[in-house]
């Protein structure tokens, strides 16, 4: 069946209508209605996160991505690997005598912000500072009341942040995401505006999601071994591994969809006002794109991608340094560890959609190197 | 050179665009569009990355064309 009727509305599940679902044009990306769970009905928040490029449709969202596109052109993301690669060495060199970590403080809460500090030439002693905010403001897809202090203050946070950052790359240019941005906006190719909520959602997007999924990544392969062997014994597997580990455990489950009218999806009539999930989670071991689903295997020949950074208008456009990230931890992990194993559960707070991963403790061997 | 574009098979990522600005654009529905189907030599570097960057390999160019299906 490819679809399920849940308390929280309409379960998409097979592959193929996930697609559908995502490529819907007349579906809302519905963060107002997110936002509007947490009792979040107007203010900074609602109206940077409704504006923004990811819940927006139309000329203004095609010239958005437009004026971002070349930032994380393939060539530039690669610019970053070996800086990061090295960084990533160093890191785990230190841990590798205790024979045990927490892989969510060893990398997910570094990696990511060390990524964005880079590219926007922030300091890195902002780090924490950067994942905090984006922490909290994430807590929006929670869609729960309780929430609405945390985002809200989190928020106001993170626009002066990004305010503070335009400041200081407005009066010093460099070669960076945030000067390229400011380009784009004396071009008139982007407006004041644009370039403030582009910055805040590059921040919400590079952070807590890369940290979910590296840990899920982890979490895949250190509960198979013959998989970890393989990696280490033939590292051109690295890429093709991330790909398969993010399918086999996707850090976000699902995305969702609103319908704000009447609206029909192959067959399925919608009321006004439902949610759909379009559960990844599902549709990424679906037998019929992906052949004995419930195996983890790093050389699976995958015909079609894992949904885990969408289809469509809203593709993810930080997908390659997301997986630029988990590669280089892969490789590092693997020159340094002969076998890994699970200490514990991966701890996450909220969303019934989204991890939030707060600690992945493992045990390791280290290798000889 | 003749570039193909698979656009049932595109799933919107974009890096074909970033590669080759002159040759590939992302419509506002998020599926490639070719520009040109015949670019000049000049553009070959950036649709050969396009070509190995694409995702599901949605992109051909001469002989390399995509499996229909």
């Amino acid at each position: 069946m490819p679809f399920a009727r849940s308390e929280r509305g309409l379960e998409v599940l097979s592959y193929r209508c996930c697609e559908d679902v995502l490529r819907d044009p007349g579906l809302a990306v519905g963060f107002e209605e997110m936002l509007e769970a947490c009792g979040i009905g107007n203010g900074p928040a609602h109206a940077s996160l409704s504006r923004n490029i990811n819940n927006i449709e139309g000329e203004a969202h095609a010239r958005q991505r437009r004026a971002i596109a070349p930032y994380f052109q393939p060539a530039r993301v690669e610019t970053m690997r070996q800086t990061l690669r090295r960084a990533l060495e160093k890191r785990f060199v230190a841990t590798r005598e205790l024979g045990r970590c927490d892989i969510v403080d060893l990398v997910g809460r570094w990696l990511p912000t060390t990524s964005f500090c880079m590219m926007a030439e922030a300091p890195f002693e902002d780090r924490p500072f950067i994942w905090r905010m984006s922490d909290e403001v994430q807590r929006f897809f929670q869609m729960k009341t309780s929430e609405r202090g945390v985002v809200e203050r989190g928020f106001g946070e993170l626009e002066s942040y990004v305010d503070s950052l335009i400041a200081a790359r407005r009066a010093e240019p460099g070669d960076d995401l945030i000067s390229f941005l400011l380009a784009e906006e004396r071009s008139s190719a982007l407006s004041m505006t644009e370039v403030r909520d582009l910055v805040v959602i590059l921040v919400l997007a590079s952070t807590d999601t890369t940290n979910a999924q590296t840990a899920c990544v982890f979490k895949a392969l250190a509960q198979h071994p013959e998989q970890w062997r393989a990696l280490r014994s033939d590292p051109t597997l690295i890429p093709n591994a991330v790909l398969e580990a993010s399918r086999y455990e996707p850090g976000v489950w699902a995305m969702t969809r609103v319908a704000r009218e009447p609206a029909e999806v192959t067959g399925v009539p919608l009321e006004a006002g439902t949610h759909l999930f379009v559960d990844f989670i599902a549709a990424n071991r679906d037998p019929d794109v992906f052949p004995s689903p419930d195996e983890l295997d790093v050389r699976r020949q995958m015909k079609r991608p894992p949904l885990n950074w969408s289809v469509g208008r809203h593709f993810c456009p930080g997908r390659p340094l997301a997986v630029l990230e988990m590669e280089e931890t892969l490789r590092v992990a693997l020159r340094q560890w002969e076998t890994v194993e699970l200490e514990g559960d991966l701890e996450s707070h909220g969303a019934p959609y989204v991890i939030s991963a707060e600690r992945l403790p493992v045990r390791f061997e280290p290798a000889i190197v | 050179m003749r570039v193909l574009a698979d656009t049932d098979q595109c799933i919107g990522s974009g890096m074909c665009a970033s590669c080759a600005p002159a040759v590939f654009e992302l419509g506002g529905d998020g599926v490639v569009r070719l520009l040109e189907a015949h670019p000049p030599a000049s553009e070959l570097p950036g649709v050969r990355e396009a070509v190995a960057l694409c995702p599901v390999q949605a992109l051909g160019l001469d002989a390399e064309r995509p499996t229909d299906q």
